[in-house]
């Protein structure tokens, strides 16, 4: 996997916000966090390329973290229940899309990590799964994010220098 | 599991792991509970019967799960 200058496509907040929220709803999650959208920026191959990891590791790196804790309540794998099915997301959500009844609620540190993202843009209303990534690079454990990308050994100043170099203007 | 053990287990004393251990605990629950509502979805069960099953009305059983697979 190699991080090659392209031009970050430019995306709709809730286009992010929906595609994190129905990973944490495949999860069994009760709220959308930082960790579900590290997951639904790793759906852009360019995401993976900078972070250095595919969606599939870090999915399954976030299994591991839950069947480790688990294993210290003595509730062992084997009782591990699979994923939820997962539903298609609008790729340019409709304000229905996002309020929809069962669409979960962002955590504190997610909808920071959102509003962060989105500050340095003029409209508010286009974001790039770069300028997330930024915003997700600067947690600190035990946010979930943050100990996701520990798991994974990710060099953070490395994949910083990356995503500098991928986009220079942010 | 016995429940001396467990009460052990459960007195770790690292928060971020008691932390995320009580969260996957949700999950998994979580999964379980969607995962047999729809095996008994496809084994006929009303809506009415998962509801009592699961303690709760038919109307918020069928709200929470009833689009899980559109």
């Amino acid at each position: 996997m190699t991080a090659e200058s392209v031009v970050p496509e430019i995306l709709h907040p809730w286009a992010i916000y929906i595609e994190a929220s129905e990973e944490a709803r495949r999860r069994g999650d009760r709220r959308t966090g930082t960790d579900h959208f590290l997951l639904s920026l790793l759906e852009d191959s360019s995401v993976e390329a900078v972070l250095g990891v595919s969606l599939q590791q870090t999915r399954y790196a976030l299994e591991s973290l839950d069947q480790e804790a688990l294993g210290t309540l003595g509730v062992g794998s084997g009782t591990d229940a699979p994923l939820l099915p997962t539903r298609a997301v609008p790729k340019k959500p409709k304000i229905r899309d996002v309020m929809k009844k069962n669409r979960l609620r962002m955590t504190p540190a997610a909808k920071k990590v959102l509003e962060e993202a989105v500050k340095p843009t003029r409209r508010k209303t286009q974001v790039t799964a770069q300028q997330v990534l930024a915003q997700i690079l600067s947690l600190q454990p035990p946010d979930p994010a943050a100990a996701l990308l520990g798991a994974l050994d990710v060099n953070v100043l490395e994949v910083r220098r990356r995503l500098d170099a991928v986009t220079p203007d942010s | 599991m016995d429940i001396e053990k467990l009460n052990e287990n459960l007195s770790s004393d690292d928060p971020a792991l008691g932390l995320r251990a009580s969260l996957a605990l949700h999950r998994l629950a979580e999964r379980v509970e969607a995962n047999h509502v729809a095996s008994a979805r496809g084994k006929g069960w009303s809506w009415h019967q998962i509801g009592d099953a699961l303690g709760v009305t038919r109307q918020s059983v069928h709200a929470k799960y009833c689009k899980e697979s559109s």
